[in-house]
């Protein structure tokens, strides 16, 4: 940075010291000498001070501060750069937090509808598993019940819990599409969303619900008889080699059960479930499994 | 800026520069306020990772078959990118014989810094909105503790930075623990991820 033309060239012996003065590479006893050979020698004054301001234009922050190339000690303060409080690592500390604030609200806009609460064992709404595959069908449609069921193009597996007015459905097509809804019963109209648009609309009709399911882009339409245990919804929850997983299972009426896993890096077909038992493994660990009833409260 | 250990230039002085403006004691002082921010942020962090709701889904980066392939190649940019930063420091601070700190060295560290740090928010942000502070294994455990200790150091390293009463320890040691505790996060994630599923993209 010696060379520029037109700037005042130092003494040959002191031009290695003028740079290593502005990068702080200069030992003190050197920069002593040279301050006293600079006091009588214009030149390297000069030279001294064009590079000085060379290496401020080239460097965000002025030289003589924790940033950047380490000042020498006898020469940051005293001449040369403007001495200012750093902002520069304050401003990184701003993108940071505002890259991570940005990410955390694109996340937030596209929140999960929460998913149902799942109540442990067989609660108060549902009756105590009967090992029956046969529906039964109730002819009065009870407040709080469970509806299972598919697709018309047996695209996907719905059930429906409802319980006390809200009602939570799971949508699973047993390999990569799932959603959990929740929503409200409205007289016999049901209504639920979920996350990325999946909607599920329904109508209670003697026993059984009938309505339109949208997730991913498609919709399809549906029906839902009544279920009882074993048939309905069930949630797992596993921890694999420290990575959580979870599972969504429907239990149609039929015995047909159709499950898919999630974790943090995507989705996959659920391992078996026993219904009956509620009892299911993943690589030889036990799953944390429930029925799913309808949101509490 | 002069670290307390010797180096090739400035051995034969007789001492290392006293703390810049006051006295050694004010400026420890104000190191410890600033490790004090630090460790709030990192303890919120922690409390933050525990009580949220484990989201479980966020935002996919294109391209990546799956968000654990994109965070571990996200972390391990910045892994490369904070051995830059060593080196740099290195060299900065004239701890490489024989090696003179070039003009631009300043700049490649701060640079380096800025997109290393960059790098890891978006996996911090997975980390913590989509899985939480988890204890379930001591893998992920040592990773929770290290990626709430990682953000708390960063904070206190910039704050350090912007402060000209610092002691000449303060920047060496806490941009040591930055280093460390990011080496650590990369070990127990994607050195975790790329041994167990191979390395995909």
């Amino acid at each position: 940075m010696n060379e520029g033309g037109g700037r005042p060239m130092a003494c040959r012996l002191w031009q290695d010291t003028v740079v290593d003065l502005v990068v702080g590479a200069a030992p003190p006893a050197r920069a002593r000498a040279f301050r006293r050979h600079r006091a009588r020698c214009s030149a390297c004054r000069g030279e001294y001070a064009s590079a000085r301001s060379l290496a401020t234009a080239l460097h965000a922050t002025p030289v003589g501060n924790g940033g950047g190339v380490a000042p020498n000690p006898e020469e940051g303060r005293s001449e040369g750069m403007p001495v200012k409080r750093q902002r520069g690592p304050l401003l990184t500390l701003l993108a940071v937090a505002s890259l991570a604030i940005i990410l955390l609200s694109i996340n937030l806009a596209r929140e999960p509808a929460p998913v149902a609460e799942p109540v442990a064992a067989p609660a108060a709404a549902v009756p105590a598993p009967t090992p029956a595959e046969v529906p039964p069908p109730t002819p009065e449609p009870a407040p709080d019940a469970a509806y299972a069921g598919r697709t018309a193009g047996n695209e996907a597996t719905i059930a429906i819990a409802v319980k006390d007015g809200r009602a939570v459905a799971y949508l699973c097509d047993g390999k990569k599409v799932e959603a959990w809804l929740e929503g409200t019963v409205d007289g016999s109209v049901l209504s639920m969303r979920g996350p990325d648009g999946a909607t599920v609309t329904g109508e209670l009709q003697e026993g059984a619900v009938f309505g339109e399911a949208a997730a991913k882009g498609k919709k399809w339409p549906y029906s839902a008889a009544l279920a009882t245990p074993p048939a309905g919804t069930y949630r797992g929850s596993v921890s694999v080699d420290g990575v959580l997983k979870r599972i969504g299972w429907n239990v149609l009426p039929d015995g047909t059960v159709t499950g898919i896993i999630s974790d943090a890096n995507g989705v996959g077909p659920a391992p078996p479930l026993n219904p009956d038992a509620r009892t299911a493994t993943l690589d030889g660990v036990p799953v944390d499994v429930q029925l799913v009833t309808g949101r509490a409260g | 800026m002069t670290s307390s250990a010797p180096d090739p230039y400035t051995a034969a002085a007789p001492a290392p520069r006293p703390a810049r403006h006051r006295g050694h004691r004010s400026g420890t002082a104000a190191v410890l306020v600033l490790v004090a921010i630090g460790a709030l942020v990192a303890v919120a962090l922690g409390v933050y990772g525990r009580l949220h709701e484990p989201g479980f889904f966020s935002v996919n980066v294109a391209g990546f078959s799956s968000p654990g392939a994109v965070k571990s190649w996200l972390a391990t940019t910045a892994f490369l990118l904070a051995l830059v930063q060593l080196g740099s420091a290195l060299v900065m601070w004239g701890k490489v014989p024989r090696v003179v700190a070039p003009s631009w060295i300043g700049g490649l560290h701060r640079w380096s810094g800025r997109l290393a740090v960059l790098a890891t928010v978006p996996v911090a942000v997975h980390c913590l909105y989509a899985l939480g502070f988890d204890a379930s294994s001591p893998r992920t455990l040592v990773h929770s503790l290290f990626g709430c200790f990682f953000y708390g150091v960063f904070v206190t390293k910039m704050l350090v930075l912007s402060r000209k009463d610092m002691p000449g320890w303060a920047l060496p040691v806490i941009g040591g623990l930055t280093f460390s505790a990011l080496t650590a996060l990369w070990l127990t994630s994607a050195v975790w991820f790329f041994t167990t599923t191979g390395l995909t993209f």
